[in-house]
């Protein structure tokens, strides 16, 4: 699973939280992932795609 | 040969005597996604559950239908085609089964049991690997060999279920992998295609007959990991916050975790003109607002879905009339809202 691009979205009513990563995977197009949780793949690949130093951008 | 000794012949001899496949959409039926895909990075793309790796190979994976006489040899009226123009090294099918339905399976053996026809990778077979894996954890079992021919022939391949030494069979990632693949040694480029149908496994040391069931029920085991809402719709959003009205949708079957979600569409960034089949759009008060280019329909994630439904978050083009006051949706035909749960 190849990541381009990651940037959290918040919550409408609380944009201190963020709920949802808008990544770009290559195959796959534009994905939303809920952020944290277990058993997402996407979410367990973004976690491995951070690691290599790679960064989520904060939300607007 | 009595029938009756041929009857208890063809019994199972461990495991239970009903829903002994362990994978679904074995007969390639379904195929949500659509019917052809390249994209192979490994990924799912059309036929349910079943995963294509390319590994730096070029081809496609598609569902296609059988003639008369296959048919009539097979039972089966779909199967799954992998056609590689170039192969490599572990390019081939993946099959994921989620840790708990195979738990069972654990120190017995398991029967991987198969129509196949095409041709072999240049080095001549392909090779069966199987194992658990839980997301950073894999523990191999023996792997199985394949040789295929240009005919439809069933195979059946019993091994030893893998021991999971280190992975863990508990965690929300656990699964159990299959796969038939161009072996990891044979770094040859030569075209190959497998066709395949009828894929069983199963508790045990022999095939049984295939288990048949309606479309209907292995379209709603598929949806546990891979759902779509699909227009059109006609509905309405609670205005939420600012410039931004919500709602949420069931999903058809309660999905094995949280899903990701992608939009199958474009926002509308127009008005009446712009609204159409394809497009997501909005209206207010009479009047159709269109969805924002930035940001459109997007989803609401944590802490507003779960695995049985989800929030989609609707912004407009041109702003509400005013706040406070409920959106009309349309969602046109060609447009679906995609939730993926796949292991």
């Amino acid at each position: 699973m190849n990541f381009t691009s990651a940037k959290y979205i918040c919550n409408p009513e609380m944009p201190d939280v963020n709920v949802v990563v808008k990544a770009e995977i290559e195959g796959e197009g534009t994905v939303y992932l809920p952020v944290g949780v277990e058993g997402n793949r996407h979410w367990k690949a973004l976690q491995a795609w951070v690691a290599e130093g790679n960064t989520i951008a904060e939300a607007d | 040969m009595s029938n009756a000794r041929k009857l208890a012949d063809n019994l199972p001899t461990d495991g239970q005597l009903g829903n002994r496949n362990l994978i679904i959409n074995g007969a390639m039926e379904v195929a949500q996604r659509g019917t052809s895909q390249s994209n192979a990075n490994p990924a799912i793309g059309s036929v349910d559950r079943m995963r294509f790796a390319l590994s730096g190979g070029t081809g496609t994976m598609s569902q296609q239908t059988m003639s008369a006489s296959d048919r009539s040899t097979t039972g089966f009226d779909k199967y799954l085609r992998l056609d590689l123009s170039a192969g490599n090294n572990n390019a081939g099918l993946y099959y994921n089964v989620e840790a708990a339905d195979i738990l069972h399976a654990q120190g017995k053996k398991l029967t991987l049991s198969f129509w196949a026809k095409g041709t072999n990778p240049g080095g001549g077979s392909f090779v069966v690997p199987h194992y658990w894996y839980d997301g950073s954890n894999q523990n191999d079992g023996t792997s199985g060999s394949l040789t295929i021919t240009s005919s439809w022939v069933k195979y059946a391949i019993t091994f030893d279920t893998a021991t999971a030494s280190s992975a863990s069979l508990t965690s929300a990632s656990s699964r159990y992998d299959v796969a038939i693949l161009q072996p990891n040694a044979d770094t040859s480029t030569n075209a190959w295609q497998l066709n395949i149908t009828g894929l069983m496994l199963e508790v045990g040391s022999q095939a049984s007959p295939f288990e048949y069931e309606n479309i209907s029920t292995t379209l709603a085991k598929c949806q546990r990991y891979y759902a779509k809402i699909e227009g059109p719709i006609h509905g309405y959003a609670c205005w939420s916050y600012s410039n931004v009205a919500s709602t949420h949708f069931s999903l058809p079957e309660k999905m094995r975790a949280t899903p990701s979600v992608t939009f199958t569409g474009t926002n509308n960034t127009g008005n009446n003109s712009s609204v159409g089949d394809s497009t997501f759009s909005m209206y207010n008060h009479s009047t159709w607002i269109g969805t924002s280019g930035a940001n459109g329909v997007q989803y609401g994630g944590t802490n507003a879905s779960s695995t049985q439904s989800i929030r989609i978050n609707c912004y407009p083009h041109n702003s509400f009339t005013s706040n406070g006051i409920s959106a009309g949706l349309y969602f046109g035909q060609n447009c679906s809202i995609n939730a993926d749960s796949e292991l």
